[in-house]
């Protein structure tokens, strides 16, 4: 196939597609395999030792190896196993044996990162047989590793499960293809950072793609387009060839990205269908993350009816609540600035309002607005509290 | 009666935008093409702001009966006025323009190769188009300092002011005037939300994405219609557009519309294509299209006016003689490194100062800036593409004008780029990979299109020798 317009050859640029598309399959298969098992070589097999595990389920026996347990009244329990400062970087799968009469158990694995209260998904299972393997190599590495690891549990109502064998273990040559489509496979909706870069779990797999695209790209143009200049000059047809066999190449190389990228795009877009579809404006940011925000500033909304032209400062040290809460409360007269919450006190007036939103540096005592650093407003009396936030009138 | 409305609202400033396109490139009605459709949109779009801000500046509540009023008008006086260049008589309609885009001289494994490569754009434009109709407002920036100015406009029916927080702090008691995290910032894309309101005529924190999705299709069609316009097949055209639109960083911004990055990027693009080809086709009417351009990406993101500043060593290369164009783009170039030195710290350029941009040099944000090619997809293989076209740009700068002068405006840019990343308090969006990629958004459309007309000059080479 030529990036040009001809009617020749196309039998021809079939072949020549077919026998592309199969080497470049092969090349990409063999460096995927040896530079993955390469990286790999370094992380080995690491055990969890149960006999530390804590928890709501109802512990029978308990050792090194093994834990056993039963689901509480509503068929649910959860374990916090403390495991030594442990990276799981280069670590792909965890694995387990389960023993248990109910078909219907599922674990959700999280991992609490080392030194902080941040607990994040780490895999989820349905039990089937007795040996159960979970993918774990699309897991972001967070900080300095993690320092427990969470299995919450549901199923049915007192059922008994034992766990045996929790190990996290490094790739198996077997198992890379497995894996790297297993990452590929990985679906996973927008969170506030992907406005800024894609950096999904599987970028880390698909770093593999590009690099080996760069190789093949280069070699294309080192073994094709350079002679082909140089030597075959007398030959255009060839030279031209040489140039749209690289094309082809690169663009093949391009469809390989993008399908993961698209089949992502996909999954996104269905999940908005699914939470927003037929849902009116109201019932939307009800269902969206919005929702808090918005409840928050119908009521601040109901409570202004009589002050449409009030000024409202947002006092908070979530960047994130205020920026939101900020945005919900237009076009009523809205003050927040980022970083900082309040203005210095001189500058509220006699009816102005503040929203106080938790968390906050502030506080509300003895009737006035106290501020971090001893400062003072003048009086202000409350109009609501709420579980998240509280209004404020200055006098 | 109101999706009639609504449409009426949405499609009368489009429509003025499609017929002062043509009359810009001095085609006819019989002639519209990808090319004339794809900056139709974007003039539309642009002209629905001046419109707004006409209505604003004449104190007029913005209604959407005012709007289509204003907008039927124009529409009528556009096409009362230049009528008979719209629609010449039938006799002067070129012939070999209204065959232009049809692929009559693939073969049939070409066709069918076109044919996948048009499903492809359509999935990337449809599915992140679909996705922003359905979900309220989401990324951070879209609520806090862009939609913050359309929702107040929208409501009050009227363009109030929006002040820096200081200055609001101070306001006297009769003066309503509103603040928010960014009061400076253009308005054009608040006031295209705006426009999309007045058409359904209800606030929607998810229809206010819809001048997002009319940027992706202007994308799709000012690169493909441009492409071919400039002589690029057919089938290597639309294999780049496909390269363009399925862009992570496109299908993002599109999917989670709400900032004006990536309409950013489209109208330079939009204005350097458009430049390219009025040196090609010696018309007027071109250039000045390209110079409206250039200007209105100014008003859409501040800093727009860098980019825009960018196509002026483009303008030189391709308008003067070479050797005084390289001239005077050094000597500006000279010229605006001594202003740095001279110009007052506190002198505000499109939203910055020195002394807000906090100068100095940082080389970690240097590295960070390229490690957002291996450890994001953000680009796919752009960065491979880009990095080619600039090698193999090199053997043929001497002789062909148009790619030293593409080569001109894209090597400055990225110089800025750099600049901003490594020198200025920016930096840290680059060590927290936050603004850095984001900001090469502007410019991924266009260093696609230096790519492709590379790509193009190669293959003419290599097959005439």
């Amino acid at each position: 196939m030529e990036l040009s317009e001809t009617r020749q050859g196309s039998g021809s640029d079939f072949l020549s597609l077919l026998l592309g598309t199969l080497v470049l399959a092969t090349v990409i298969t063999i460096l995927f395999l040896v530079t993955h098992l390469a990286a790999s070589l370094g992380a080995g097999t690491r055990s969890i030792d149960l006999s530390a595990a804590q928890g709501d389920g109802r512990f029978k026996s308990v050792s090194e190896n093994s834990l056993s347990f039963r689901l509480d009244a509503s068929g649910r329990a959860s374990i916090v196993v403390p495991v030594e400062a442990l990276s799981i970087d280069g670590l792909s799968w965890l694995t387990f044996r389960a023993q248990t009469g109910d078909p219907t158990i599922r674990l959700r694995f999280q991992q609490k990162v080392a030194g902080t209260a941040a607990v994040i998904p780490l895999a989820a299972i349905e039990l089937e047989g007795e040996t159960q393997r979970v993918f774990i190599g699309g897991s972001a590495q967070f900080g300095p590793g993690i320092d427990e690891i969470h299995i919450n549990v549901e199923g049915r109502a007192r059922s008994p499960l034992t766990l045996m064998n929790l190990r996290l273990e490094p790739p198996y040559p077997a198992f890379m293809l497995t894996e790297f489509f297993e990452a590929l496979s990985l679906r996973e909706d927008w969170y506030g950072f992907s406005i800024n870069a894609i950096t999904s779990t599987a970028t880390k797999y698909l770093k593999h793609v590009t690099s080996f695209s760069i190789a093949i790209l280069v070699s294309h143009i080192v073994l094709l387009v350079v002679p082909a200049m140089l030597l075959m000059c007398s030959l255009p047809a060839l030279r031209a060839r040489s140039l749209s066999a690289t094309a082809v190449t690169f663009v093949l190389l391009w469809m390989l990205l993008d399908a993961h990228w698209a089949r992502q795009l996909w999954f996104t877009m269905s999940n908005a269908r699914g939470l927003y579809a037929g849902k009116n404006e109201e019932e939307r940011l009800l269902a969206s993350e919005h929702a808090v925000f918005h409840k928050l500033a119908e009521r601040v909304r109901q409570e202004l009816k009589e002050y449409p032209d009030t000024r409202i400062f947002i006092a908070g040290s979530n960047d994130y609540a205020g920026m939101r809460i900020n945005y919900h409360l237009y076009p009523l007269n809205v003050y927040w600035r980022r970083h900082r919450e309040l203005p210095d006190p001189a500058h509220f007036r006699s009816g102005d309002h503040v929203l106080v939103m938790n968390p906050t540096r502030h506080r509300y005592e003895d009737d006035r607005i106290a501020y971090p650093d001893g400062r003072q407003s003048s009086n202000a009396e409350v109009v609501f509290v709420s579980k998240n936030a509280a209004l404020l009138r200055m006098q | 009666m109101s999706l009639l409305l609504a449409l009426l609202v949405v499609l009368a400033p489009l429509a003025v935008g499609v017929m002062l396109t043509l009359i810009a490139v001095g085609k006819s009605v019989k002639e519209i093409d990808a090319s004339v459709l794809g900056y139709g949109l974007i003039l539309g779009m642009l002209l629905a702001t001046v419109i707004l801000r006409a209505m604003g500046a004449a104190n007029l509540t913005l209604t959407s009966s005012g709007f289509l009023l204003v907008s039927l008008v124009t529409l009528l006086f556009v096409g009362l006025f230049c009528k008979r260049r719209l629609i010449p008589p039938t006799r002067h309609v070129k012939q070999e323009a209204v065959t232009n885009n049809i692929p009559l001289n693939l073969s049939l494994y070409q066709k069918l190769v076109f044919l996948l490569m048009v499903a492809l754009v359509a999935a990337h434009i449809i599915v992140p188009a679909v996705e922003a109709s359905y979900r309220p407002l989401y990324p951070w920036d879209a609520a806090m300092h862009w939609a913050t100015k359309s929702k107040v406009w929208f409501e009050n029916q009227s363009l109030l002011p929006f002040v820096s927080n200081s200055d609001w702090l101070l306001l006297p008691t009769d003066r309503v005037a509103y603040t928010d995290h960014h009061a400076n910032y253009p308005p054009t894309m608040p006031l295209l939300q705006v426009w999309i309101c007045l058409a359904i005529g209800v606030w929607s924190s998810s229809a206010i994405a819809a001048p997002w999705f009319f940027f992706l299709v202007a994308l799709a069609l000012v690169f493909y219609g441009q492409a071919i316009n400039l002589g690029v097949s057919r089938l290597c055209a639309i294999c780049f557009t496909y390269f363009l639109v399925s862009l992570p960083m496109i299908g993002t911004h599109a999917a989670l519309a709400g900032y004006s990055d990536f309409p950013l990027g489209v109208v330079v693009l939009a204005a350097l294509a458009m430049l390219v080809e009025a040196e090609k086709k010696k018309t007027t009417g071109r250039l000045a299209l390209a110079v409206v351009l250039a200007i209105s990406a100014t008003q859409i993101k501040n800093e727009g006016f860098f980019w825009a500043l960018s196509l002026v060593p483009c303008a030189l290369l391709l308008f003067c003689e070479q050797r005084l164009a390289i001239m005077l783009s050094l000597g500006a170039g000279l010229l605006a490194l001594t202003m740095l030195f001279l110009i007052p710290t506190d002198f505000v350029i499109a939203g910055h100062s020195l002394e807000t941009l906090r100068i100095s040099f940082n080389p970690q944000a240097l590295v960070a800036v390229f490690a957002q090619f291996t450890e994001t997809d953000s680009w796919h293989h752009m960065p491979v593409l880009v990095l080619g076209a600039f090698i193999l740009s090199v053997p043929y700068l001497k002789r062909d004008r148009t790619l030293l002068a593409l080569l001109a405006a894209m090597a400055s840019a990225l110089f800025l780029y750099l600049l901003l990343f490594s020198l200025t308090k920016f930096s840290l969006g680059a060590l927290r990979k936050t603004d850095s990629v984001r900001i090469l958004l502007h410019l991924a459309p266009a260093l696609m299109f230096f790519a492709m007309l590379v790509y193009k000059r190669l293959s003419d080479s290599l097959r005439s020798c």
